[in-house]
């Protein structure tokens, strides 16, 4: 009953999040409050040397953010549903990641906020379709070189396209695969990392972005990265000091070294990791980018160079490497990339070609078609892949599913035992989901009941 | 004076301005040059010259200075009264 | 926390640009990305995030440029050789009057503010 109550209050702090524009942390840490500990202001005991511990930047971290991440999914009702399992998915049903997937998916950020994860005690995930397009791509994927395995999702805004790339991530982690997951390839290009040119190359470095990035791969490739081993030895310089890695060293251990060292100048290490991971053949890498369609949105960057003019995206390192890894120049020996467009971005001429719509016309603008990207999907054969929206039967898993997890409230559940009154209800939601729209779905069901 | 002023004026091709003034003779005898030609360019040779500048009623005189190169001759001769309250008409 | 440059104390949490263009006479927000884009911060960068290395650089680019007082003073002076060469726009100045040809019928409050032979900002 407790933990019904806790599920409502989240659901009910949602539909305020919709129904007003102010401030909702205050809600939000009302109810953290009451279950952390009471908050109270002593001035007495303040002076008593009792001093209070607090991190940088600001203790209110928004609605978004407590209601992702204080853990409202402990007080979520158990429900029994089967872990989402490579090679045993059965289209239609309802399943969770579970254990270590759920773990390394945290770890590497594929669950993302908003997507009211909190409401289930695990994260759960429709098999479509499309999942089992994409574990039948990842299944062939794990024995081919990945310049061959170019995967291009695209579809509506709240189709499921970052739910279809966390379902490729522990699918791709089942088989054993390492994963580098980009989830939001935004950041990479409006200017809120550093950035270092590297004179060698002559390529900006993005030392912040790639510290972060090595850190989601250590965490959640920890095992095979582990057993990896260098193939040579390699010499890292900080601050002076000199560190020898012989062959032995695995993977791991080099990475975690070297990622304290990214901002030393001319350096080369995210270059020898990808290298390395590229040269062996134990285990298949999947790199995945989400949003990838910024750089059709704007190939020109909000960094600029010293002469105050704006630095297109491929003169950036990692940027630069993917498109390499898409167009084939570097290749895994297994494995894939797969990239996801997002809908926040312009449907100019570069993102047609990409997606294949379209031949490039000549004479238009760079903003309009980029040459750089458009060439790239024009000598390359991509294998594209259309999300397309819920049908009924999708529509009716998921509905018992959020009955059984108790997101639609009891006493709303009880009017649809009727067999005839579920239909209809399930028909109703299919229209307030705009036909069949994921996020419309969730946000019919979890604020609009 | 900034340069600028007098670029973004008009077109650079054009040059300045010029109405052909006795400036020579005035320079020699020292007597005021009366004009009507309020648009003519200060330029750098018209510095020291007396100039009579019509103003719509009556001529205006000043002296040319260096600060005035670049400015119309219009500039100085100011065209508008200002409105001053008086009880009688008469006065 | 705030970090002082030429003395003048700006907030640590603004971006580098805007914290100098809210900060210092004569420096808009083009002119404060110039300045970033040269000493290579990068867009997103905040004040508090300077070493005193940058903060130094900082100082030395401001310190070439006609900035705050100096840029006063020359606004200044300009309006004051208009003023002594008894030009019409000098004397509008000194009026308090719009100088470029406005119409004063309604609507000066800006002119009426600004405009004077020892103008304020």
């Amino acid at each position: 009953m407790l933990r019904a109550q806790i599920t409502r209050n989240v659901s009910l702090l949602h539909a305020r999040a919709f129904q007003t524009a102010t401030p909702l942390s205050k809600g939000a840490a009302k109810v953290v409050a009451t279950k952390k500990r009471k908050q109270t202001f002593n001035p007495s005991k303040g002076k008593s040397g009792e001093k209070a511990t607090r991190a940088a930047g600001s203790s209110v971290k928004g609605f978004v953010h407590e209601v992702s991440f204080t853990g409202y999914n402990k007080g979520a009702e158990n429900i029994a549903i089967a872990a989402l399992g490579a090679g045993a998915l059965q289209k239609g049903t309802v399943c969770a990641f579970e254990g270590a997937t759920r773990r390394d998916l945290a770890h590497f950020g594929s669950f993302h906020k908003l997507q009211y994860h909190e409401l289930f005690k695990n994260p759960i995930s429709l098999v479509r379709d499309e999942t089992l397009q994409v574990d039948a791509y990842v299944q062939k994927a794990v024995t081919s070189p990945s310049s061959e395995n170019v995967l291009l999702v695209s579809g509506k805004g709240g189709a499921g396209k970052t739910s279809l790339l966390a379902q490729a991530h522990a699918l791709a982690l089942q088989r054993a695969a390492i994963v580098l997951p980009i989830n939001n390839a935004d950041s990479l290009v409006d200017g809120s990392n550093d950035f270092l040119l590297n004179t060698e190359t002559g390529r900006y470095q993005q030392p912040m972005f790639v510290k972060n990035f090595l850190h989601k791969i250590l965490c959640g490739n920890k095992a095979a990265l582990q057993a990896l081993k260098l193939s040579q030895e390699y010499v890292s310089h900080y601050k002076g000091k000199q560190t020898k890695y012989d062959a032995q060293t695995s993977l791991y251990d080099y990475i975690k070294s070297v990622r304290t060292s990214l901002d030393t100048k001319n350096n080369a290490y995210f270059a020898t990791i990808i290298a390395e991971l590229a040269k062996q053949d134990q285990f298949p890498v999947f790199f995945t980018v989400d949003k990838f369609s910024t750089f059709t949105h704007n190939p020109y960057t909000q960094y600029r160079n010293t002469e105050n003019a704006p630095i297109h995206f491929s003169d950036f390192e990692l940027p630069a490497l993917l498109l390499d890894f898409v167009s084939g120049a570097q290749s895994f020996k297994r494995g894939g990339v797969i990239l996801a467009t997002s809908d926040v971005h312009k449907r100019n001429d570069t993102f047609r070609v990409m997606l294949g719509e379209m031949q490039p016309r000549p004479y238009v603008s760079v903003e309009e078609y980029d040459p750089t990207v458009g060439q790239v999907f024009l000598q390359k054969k991509v294998q594209r892949l259309a999300v397309a929206p819920l049908d009924l039967a999708e529509i009716r898993a998921l509905t018992q599913t959020f009955i059984a997890a108790k997101v639609i409230p009891e006493k709303e559940a009880e009017k649809l035992e009727d067999e005839e009154a579920f239909a209809s209800y399930v028909k109703q939601k299919y229209v307030l989901s705009g036909n069949g729209n994921f996020r419309e779905l969730l946000k019919s069901v979890v604020l609009f009941y | 004076m900034r340069a600028s002023f007098v670029a973004l004026a008009r077109s650079a091709w054009k040059g300045p301005h010029i109405v052909p003034l006795p400036i020579a003779d005035a320079l020699k005898t020292g007597a005021p040059i009366r004009t009507n030609s309020r648009n003519c360019t200060i330029l750098p040779q018209f510095v020291g010259v007396k100039f009579q500048v019509h103003n719509g009623k009556e001529y205006v005189a000043f002296e040319i200075t260096d600060e005035m190169i670049g400015h119309k001759l219009g500039e100085f001769a100011p065209t508008r009264k200002s409105f001053k309250y008086t009880q009688t008409k008469n006065k | 926390m705030a970090i002082h440059i030429l003395g003048k104390a700006i907030k640590g949490k603004k971006p580098i640009h805007l914290g100098l263009a809210s900060t210092f006479y004569g420096i808009g927000v083009g002119t404060a990305q110039k300045i970033c884009a040269k000493l290579g911060f990068y867009p997103q960068m905040q004040i508090h995030q300077l070493s005193e290395n940058q903060i130094l650089n900082i100082t030395k680019e401001l310190s070439g440029m006609t900035i705050e007082k100096q840029l006063l003073e020359e606004t200044r002076s300009n309006i004051k050789m208009k003023k002594d060469i008894g030009s019409y726009a000098g004397m509008r100045h000194a009026m308090g009057l719009p100088v470029r040809g406005q119409k004063t019928k309604n609507n000066i409050a800006t002119a009426r503010k600004l405009n004077r032979i020892n103008r304020k900002q």
